[in-house]
């Protein structure tokens, strides 16, 4: 008998645990309008996110955005917007956020891709109000950086031919900038208005220039002549290269000789740290892969002085086909323990935002582009929504993320940086340029109708300012701690 | 009728027979002592084989023993037996061991059947074998009344266990009668204590006011967990067990029993680890114990116990990664990839390496040292002694931000609210560390986030004697009194350490730096200090020291009266806690000690117990306790980062009473009882930060909760072979006031606009800023208000048991969150109702098999909890400013599915 109820027992356990319940049971049973939704269905409807100054910056490169701020000629305006990281009463976020959140929303990655129908997205922002007359001026103010030939009509006004102006690519006591600068901007700005703002940055001596006899002792430009050996580097062999500076990101540089390029993996560097046009010495570095992509990594470099103009090859254009193509070889070169030299390609792709990530999609590829370690000049040079063709060096991928990345130095034709024009250590037979020790300096001018001039309410932070607050940069956060004291 | 009788003897005997292998006897009885009352955990053993069982709460037995065999019953502080074995042996008594003292300080926690007037539930170490299984420790408890286990996020080692409603804090747990609650906020990490279950004589949960009367005295009640000591049997065992997820246990016991020199040595380790139920919450674990125990000679007896645990697990962090029940049907569907949905951990990813990444790791290690000292000092009284010392070195995972550029360390958060984090997050539903990464690199700032190690390492030393004299008036009536002292002290030192820069090169910590004042951190006057470039090791948020010293005296009579029929109990205590703290972040050198801040408190407490009959007796029992308040949350306004300190904290008060019916017989044992609690004057201080970065608070006075109910306990055994246990608890808990609070900031300063840090014109003053919160006739959270479970326990045949329990809880209501921001200036927050969780039951079952292995003793277990698979909600939270339901309900955790172990011991 006992035996039979145990036996009993032991069926229903056996059907009660293989009858079991399904994940939904309980809901479906007891939570009143509960219904298993399809995957899609977000649950929630309303959606929080505050604005990053990579979104503000985005918003401000919109085209639909720059069509609205251009129609009511505020242009300026929404730059500024973009640079300041707040909107303003002319550019409010009411008017100005609705087609950035429209190209954010769908992405792979976006906070709002639950949004339905109904769905509140709550956005915080920095808007600035009630600001005084200079500061709205001076958002929308407009840049310009003396240049050389500024300079040779200062020292030079006289010579026709500017080969043979004496000149100093700075201004001097001899030739101050307060005395040279308003008439500069009036024939920059033929067509200013009352209330303009320029934004000037030009370069300041204490000394006044010498000429004569070419220049002041100094030593003969090296000579300086591109290798042949970057085709022929090996992971995990040695390269000794004298290359030019062709790409510049914040990861590192890429440089070119007569075969070929490679990247330099830096780990960190700034967007002035290096031209396009650089020359490079390097000696028995180490060759090396990230992740299959072929670099130096922190190699000793020697810079040589002067520039080499140097002209890209043909990049052939990478279709979809041949763009998935890349991506699998990177992928069976990590397998294999190989690596891809850097190329030099160019692809067709229409950017969009991921998150806070600015990506490029390849046709219908499911791999995309990632401009790998992209300054603000490139993010400017790439619109969301837009097609581009896009130029530039591969560096590496990623197979979980399933992209490559990309060290862009051309969009739509134009290079992202220019080559920088010939240093001044030349001999006479060129234009006398006389060697004087000078400062950057910035300095803000208005326009009152009649003449540029500097407003006595403004003033600008020097190189001395920021020594003496101890700090390099100004962060709106750090300039609330910082300028009071400076103030003081 | 006399043939009737003997024809249902001869069928009975023919049964007993069939049952039986041929020869043996199946031999039952009650081991009692000599005042008639049950002892429990007595060993019954037939010498020179290995069959053995213990006595259970009814001092019952039962036992396969082979003919022409004696048995042998044995028990600490009583005289063994040896006895020839018979069918029934009925009623069998143990006489006092003159020999074997008793320790006091493990027995005055103990409460005793149908003598202290406690309601009282004890599990046996044969039940926390049978049914634990896989589970975390206090989980063997969950068919007792009133207390309620959960899983919370499901991680190794993180259940809860909340008693008449009260959350943990509020429930003292002791091992071997050393309270060991944090001595900062009051709760218990059970991962510290995960391996406590192989060592374990019996767990015994009082509701209520409870016996002990140390200075750790109970609100919700206590759990006593009473580890082997001298008593412990000559022998060993091996096992080894598995279960679902990976889950593996392997462990060893050994122990010389007490030896004929007086030395007593048991040792233990084991280890246990898994893969875990939630996606990517994996454990390792291992546990030790040693106990050397020496009777020094008649009169002492000295026993040294070392046990703790090292382990490591990930967690699934509660409240922000619990999501919606939406959240989980969308993400949880789409993420698990055919797995539970309600397996989903949104912290769960990849960095751009491809390596697994986590940021609620978890580590630890607590050992807990005991010298137990017994003196004997005459047949009526004695000393016990107990000096202990805990060193515990834990910390968790913890992220940070810079706080530039809009990065919070809220962006770390797997879900907010039950809303999902998406700013990291891939399109597998993997957390995206490599993003942060890849932002870390491309900053110019250092890196916006890091991960921290939150360190808590502390020390802690007490000493616990206790002198007992007992009275033998000759005429039945006896009376004993305890006296003793309780002294504890405890440094915890608490503070971030960076662990991973996530591939940035140096971290800012200007988030938590801006907030430091420089008035008193002489470093904050440079402003550059703000942006200091940290490493890897360097400290962050946080760094403080806290410190508590508690010194009590209590004392306790008992009067027993007429031979055990009549019991009377009254017990007091005094005690005062100071509470200190080193601010070594937000302070600098000359401003890093705090006031140090006393608080006296004490209980009086009484209660009697009337034996009606054998079978019959009523209780009731009442007091009054005042408790400090703790130093986390009350002591201090803003306990991590100020030394500023609450003038408004006042002790906690509990006043409580309950009366209790007990019917016992041979089959049937039922309890009855009722209690009513009033709690006065909650600690509850919370903070936030203004917007030059200080920190405000603001402590809620009055906050009143009233919990009262009915508890039912039976235990029927009808034939032998089928044990039937049952409870219910029915529960009325509400908050029953409203409270109020002013805000200070870290000086302490009274202030008048909490955002600004503008100051009033005087404490209370018209100008003070001040909060409500209406939350009088608000439910009690957390745990369910009506609770059930039926057990059925079935031997079929020799060395089999199976059985099965079904618990069901209802009624249980979403939590609500109070912080510092939701209290805004002279604001009311009017607390909306809760939602009323649906109710959830879920079936476990069970299942040993003892047999021989070569001459040993062997024993198989298993066990399957929610056989039908039932997923029902344990834990939910609602917002205060809207009535709760299921739809805007949030950090919600599911039940587990259907889980399994098995494991094999064998004992030699």
């Amino acid at each position: 008998m006992k035996r039979n109820i145990f036996k009993g027992l032991l069926v229903c356990g056996a059907a009660a645990a293989l009858a079991g319940c399904s994940e939904n049971s309980w809901n479906e049973k007891y939570l009143d309008g509960f219904e298993a939704p399809d995957l899609n269905t977000p649950q929630r409807n309303y959606v929080d996110y505050t604005l990053t100054s990579s979104d503000y910056s985005r918003i401000a490169k919109m085209k639909a955005n720059i069509e609205k701020a251009t129609a009511a000629g505020v242009l300026s305006q929404l730059e500024a917007v973009g640079t300041n990281g707040y909107f303003t009463e002319t550019i409010s976020a009411k008017d100005y956020l609705g087609a950035w959140l429209d190209s954010v929303a769908n992405t792979t990655g976006s906070p709002f891709k639950s949004a339905v129908t109904n769905t509140t997205a709550r956005i915080s922002y920095e808007t600035a109000s009630d600001m005084p007359e200079p500061v709205v001026g001076i958002n929308g103010a407009m840049t310009y950086t003396v240049t050389t030939d500024d300079y040779i009509k200062v020292y030079s006004p006289e010579e026709l031919d500017p080969e043979k102006a004496d000149y100093a690519d700075a201004f001097s006591p001899m030739c101050p900038a307060d005395k040279n600068v308003p008439a500069i901007l009036a024939e920059q700005f033929p067509n200013a208005a009352a209330g303009d703002y320029v934004y000037v940055t030009y370069n300041q001596s204490a000394t006044n220039p010498v000429w004569g006899g070419g220049s002041t002792g100094g030593t003969e430009t090296p000579k300086f002549e591109l290798s042949n050996t970057i085709a022929s580097a090996q992971l995990g062999g040695k390269l000794s290269c004298s290359a030019v500076v062709t790409g510049l990101s914040s990861y590192g540089i890429v440089i070119s000789d007569n075969s070929g390029s490679i990247f330099i993996y830096l780990g960190k560097a700034a967007e002035t740290d290096y031209f396009i046009g650089e020359q490079i010495v390097i000696e028995d570095a180490t060759v090396a892969a990230n992740y299959a992509g072929l670099q130096l990594s922190k190699p000793t470099m020697e810079i040589v002085d002067g520039t080499t103009a140097y002209t890209y090859p043909t990049a052939p254009v990478y279709d979809v086909a041949a763009w998935n193509t890349l991506f699998n070889d990177y992928v069976a070169e990590r397998a294999a323990g190989g690596a891809i030299e850097t190329r030099y390609i160019q692809i067709n792709g229409t950017p969009y935002m991921s998150g806070t990530y600015l990506n490029v999609k390849v046709g219908d590829s499911e791999y995309v582009m990632s401009p790998y370690g992209a300054f603000q000049a490139v993010k400017d040079a790439l619109t969301v929504d837009v097609a581009h063709n896009i130029k530039g060096y591969t560096v590496t991928y990623n197979q979980n993320s399933k992209y490559i990345s990309m060290l862009v130095t051309e969009v739509d034709g134009k290079p992202i940086y220019s080559a920088k024009a010939a240093a001044a250590m030349m001999f006479a037979a060129s234009r006398a340029a006389a060697n004087v020790a000078y400062e950057t300096v910035n300095a803000v001018y208005t326009y009152n109708g009649s003449k540029w001039s500097t407003p006595s309410d403004v003033y600008v932070l020097t190189a001395t300012d920021y020594k003496q607050m101890g700090t390099t940069n100004l962060t709106a956060a750090q300039a609330k701690t910082f300028l009071p004291q400076l103030l003081a | 009728m006399k043939r009737l009788i003997l024809l249902a003897s001869i069928v009975w005997l023919a049964c007993v027979a069939a049952m039986a292998a041929p020869g043996d006897i199946k031999c039952s009885g009650v081991v009692v002592d000599d005042q008639g009352e049950p002892i429990i955990g007595a060993t019954v053993s037939v010498p020179g084989t290995s069959v053995a069982a213990a006595t259970d709460i009814d001092g019952r037995f039962t036992l396969e023993v082979p003919k022409g065999k004696n048995i042998h019953i044995s028990y600490i502080g009583y005289k063994s037996r040896s006895l020839q074995a018979a069918p029934k042996m009925g009623d069998i008594v143990l006489d006092v061991e003159a020999q074997m003292l008793k320790d006091v300080v493990i027995e005055q926690s103990a409460a005793k059947t149908r003598l202290t007037p406690v309601a009282v539930s004890t599990v046996g170490a044969q039940t926390i074998d049978l049914k634990l299984g896989n589970q975390d420790l206090p989980e063997v408890l969950k068919t007792t009344p009133g207390v309620w286990t959960t899983k919370q996020g499901g991680g190794f080692g993180d259940a809860k266990t909340n008693v008449r409603g009260f959350k943990s804090e509020n429930v003292a747990v002791m091992i071997n009668g050393i309270p060991v609650n944090d001595m900062e906020w009051g709760g218990v990490y059970w991962s510290n204590f995960a391996g406590l279950s192989d060592v374990t004589s019996n767990i015994q949960v009082q509701r209520g006011l409870g016996a002990t009367i140390v200075s750790s005295p109970t609100v919700g009640g206590s759990i006593n967990i009473t580890t082997r000591t001298i008593d412990t049997e000559k022998g060993g065992s091996v096992w080894y067990g598995m279960g679902n997820d990976g889950m593996n246990t392997y462990g060893m016991k050994v122990s010389t029993g007490l030896m004929k020199n007086g030395w007593s040595v048991t040792v233990l380790g084991s280890r246990k680890w898994g893969d875990g139920y939630v996606q990517y919450t994996p454990y390792n674990n291992y546990n030790y114990f040693v106990n050397i125990s020496k009777r020094i000679n008649e009169n002492h007896q000295i026993a040294l116990t070392a046990f703790g645990g090292v382990q490591d697990h990930i967690r699934r962090a509660n409240q922000r990664s619990g999501l919606s029940i939406m959240g989980y049907q969308t993400y949880g569907e789409q993420y698990m990839d055919g797995e539970c949905m309600y397996k989903y951990n949104p912290t769960y990813g990849y960095d751009k390496y491809g390596h697994e990444k986590t940021q609620n790791k978890n580590f630890s290690h607590k050992p807990i040292i005991q010298l137990n000292h017994i003196w004997k000092i005459d047949d009526t009284s004695s000393l016990s002694s107990a000096l202990y010392a805990s060193f515990c070195d834990a910390g968790g995972y913890s992220g940070q931000a810079t706080g530039l550029n809009g990065c919070s360390y809220s962006d770390w958060y797997g879900a907010t609210d039950g809303v999902l984090n998406m700013n990291f997050r891939r399109a597998d539903g993997t957390f995206d560390y490599g993003a942060i990464q890849d932002i870390n690199e491309a900053s110019t700032e250092g890196s916006m986030y890091v991960m921290s190690n939150g360190i808590n390492q502390h020390q802690w030393y007490g000493l616990v004697s206790s002198y007992k004299k007992e009275f033998d008036f000759q005429n039945g009536d006896v009376l004993n009194v305890i006296g003793g002292l309780d002294m504890r002290y405890y440094r915890g030192a608490h503070f971030n350490k960076i662990v991973d820069l996530y591939n940035g090169e140096y971290f800012m910590d200007y988030s938590s730096r801006r907030g430091v004042s420089a008035s008193l951190n002489a470093a904050a006057a440079n402003p550059a200090w703000q942006y200091e470039h940290l490493g890897v090791g360097d400290i962050v948020y946080k760094n403080y020291r806290g410190y508590t010293a508690q010194e009590g005296i209590y004392a306790q009579g008992e009067y027993t009266m007429m031979d055990n029929k009549f019991n009377f109990v009254l017990a007091g205590s005094i005690n005062n806690t100071a509470y200190w703290r080193h601010e070594l972040f937000y302070a600098d050198k000359a401003h890093r000690d705090s006031e140090t801040v006393n608080f006296w408190a004490g209980t009086i407490k009484g209660g009697a117990n009337w034996n009606i009959d054998k079978k019959n007796n009523v209780f009731f029992n009442a007091g009054y306790i005042s408790r400090a308040p703790f130093f986390q949350g009350g002591a201090f306004l803003s306990y991590s980062s100020s030394n500023a300190t609450n003038k408004n904290a006042v002790n906690e008060k509990v006043v409580s009473f309950e009366v209790g019916y007990g019917y016992q017989s041979r089959e049937l044992a039922v309890t009855v009882n009722g209690y009513y609690t009033k709690w006065i004057d909650k600690t509850m201080a919370k903070g936030g930060t203004m917007e030059d970065g200080n920190r405000y608070s603001i402590n809620l006075e009055g906050v009143n909760a009233r919990h009262m109910g009915v508890e039912v306990n039976l235990n029927w055994i009808p034939v032998q072979w089928l044990n039937i246990e049952g409870m219910l608890s029915l529960g009325n808990w509400e908050w029953c006031s409203n409270a109020s609070g002013y805000f200070y900031n870290n000086y302490g300063q009274p202030l008048k606009n909490v955002t600004t840090g503008e100051l009033a014109s005087g404490v209370a003053a018209a100008d003070h800023a001040k909060a409500t919160v209406n939350q009088k006739g608000v439910k009690v959270a957390d745990s369910p208000q009506t609770q059930g479970s039926v057990s059925v326990s079935f031997l079929p045949f020799k060395g089999l048991r199976v059985g099965a329990d079904w618990v069901a809880e209802s009624r249980t209501y979403s939590d609500f969150s109070l912080t510092g921001s939701s209290l805004s200036s002279n604001g009311t927050v009017n607390v909306a109702d809760p939602w009323r969780i649906p109710w959830g039951q879920q079936l476990d079952l069970f299942a040993s098999y003892s047999f021989n292995l070569g001459g040993v003793k062997a024993r198989l277990y298993g066990n399957v909890y929610n056989v039908f698979n039932n997923y029902y909600i344990t834990d939910a939270m609602t917002n205060t400013n809207v009535n709760g339901t299921w739809e805007n309900a949030y950090g919600v955790f599911y039940s587990f599915g259907r889980t399994y172990s098995i494991r094999m011991r064998i004992n030699f």
